[in-house]
């Protein structure tokens, strides 16, 4: 209630940054292929719930619950993707400068798309996003990278670093 | 003096969560263990715990597994120390430092 109520405020609050990438310069584009994945299996879920045989208050109650949860991982992989692009990324030559903007902005595109619909082909397109942007992170550091497919649903192919 | 800043960021984690409010009072003395509110020269006001205290200076790092010392990039001053954390308010309640 004191947070709520503090938070009204908020314009006159100053920040305090608490940031891990500012000073311990850890960089990985896992997390971005992470919250892809992540942000696909919601939409997966949601697209399953009318089979479940739920109440209508079930329904609407997890219809909620999974639609708030797939907008903050489409947020979250766009988020860390800035991160990446915007502190790491300093491309060797102009054309993996291109490349470089082309992945991040597809995918600001893709996740801005799995927030506001819910259409399984929108996933997909940021996993493949992601997967384009991670083989790029990887090749700037010179480390080989190699397609898995996750060990859990939705299963989908991921690109790792082949350490 | 009472202050109160809002946390951005996850390095504190999980004493602190991104969103969080602080409050900050004004302090004497630093020791090893207090969570401070920092004027750093290059990296603007920041929250993390004090590691090690010398005479003129601190060294700092942050609670979450993500975070390192801040050692490696030069001891803080300490009249770039704004003040000691007293209390977090959480969606969740209150925690006390």
């Amino acid at each position: 209630m004191l947070h709520s109520l503090i938070s009204k405020f908020d314009s006159n609050i100053e920040t305090a940054d608490a940031h891990c990438d500012i000073p311990c310069g850890i960089y990985d584009a896992r997390i971005v292929t992470y919250y892809a994945v992540s942000a696909l299996r919601q939409i997966d879920i949601l697209l399953s719930l009318k089979d479940k045989g739920l109440s209508e208050t079930g329904f609407a109650m997890q219809v909620a619950r999974n639609t708030a949860k797939k907008e903050e991982m489409a947020e979250k992989c766009k988020h860390q993707t800035r991160i990446i692009w915007g502190d790491f990324m300093k491309p060797k030559n102009q054309d993996d400068m291109a490349k470089c903007h082309d992945a991040a902005h597809a995918i600001m595109l893709a996740g801005s798309a799995v927030k506001q619909d819910l259409h399984r082909e929108d996933g997909e397109k940021l996993v493949a996003a992601a997967n384009a942007f991670a083989e790029i992170f990887w090749a700037s550091k010179d480390v080989k990278t190699k397609k898995v497919t996750t060990p859990y649903a939705p299963n989908i192919e991921v690109v790792e670093p082949d350490l | 003096m009472i202050k109160f800043v809002k946390v951005r960021g996850e390095s504190m984690a999980p004493t602190f969560a991104d969103g969080d409010y602080l409050l900050i009072t004004k302090a004497r003395t630093f020791r090893s263990g207090f969570v401070v509110l920092v004027d750093h020269p290059k990296f603007g006001v920041i929250v993390k715990r004090v590691l090690s205290v010398t005479y003129t200076s601190v060294c700092l790092e942050g609670d979450g597994h993500h975070s390192t010392s801040l050692h490696s990039m030069k001891d803080v001053a300490l009249e770039n120390l704004k003040g000691r954390v007293r209390l977090a308010i959480t969606p969740k309640g209150l925690k006390r430092l």
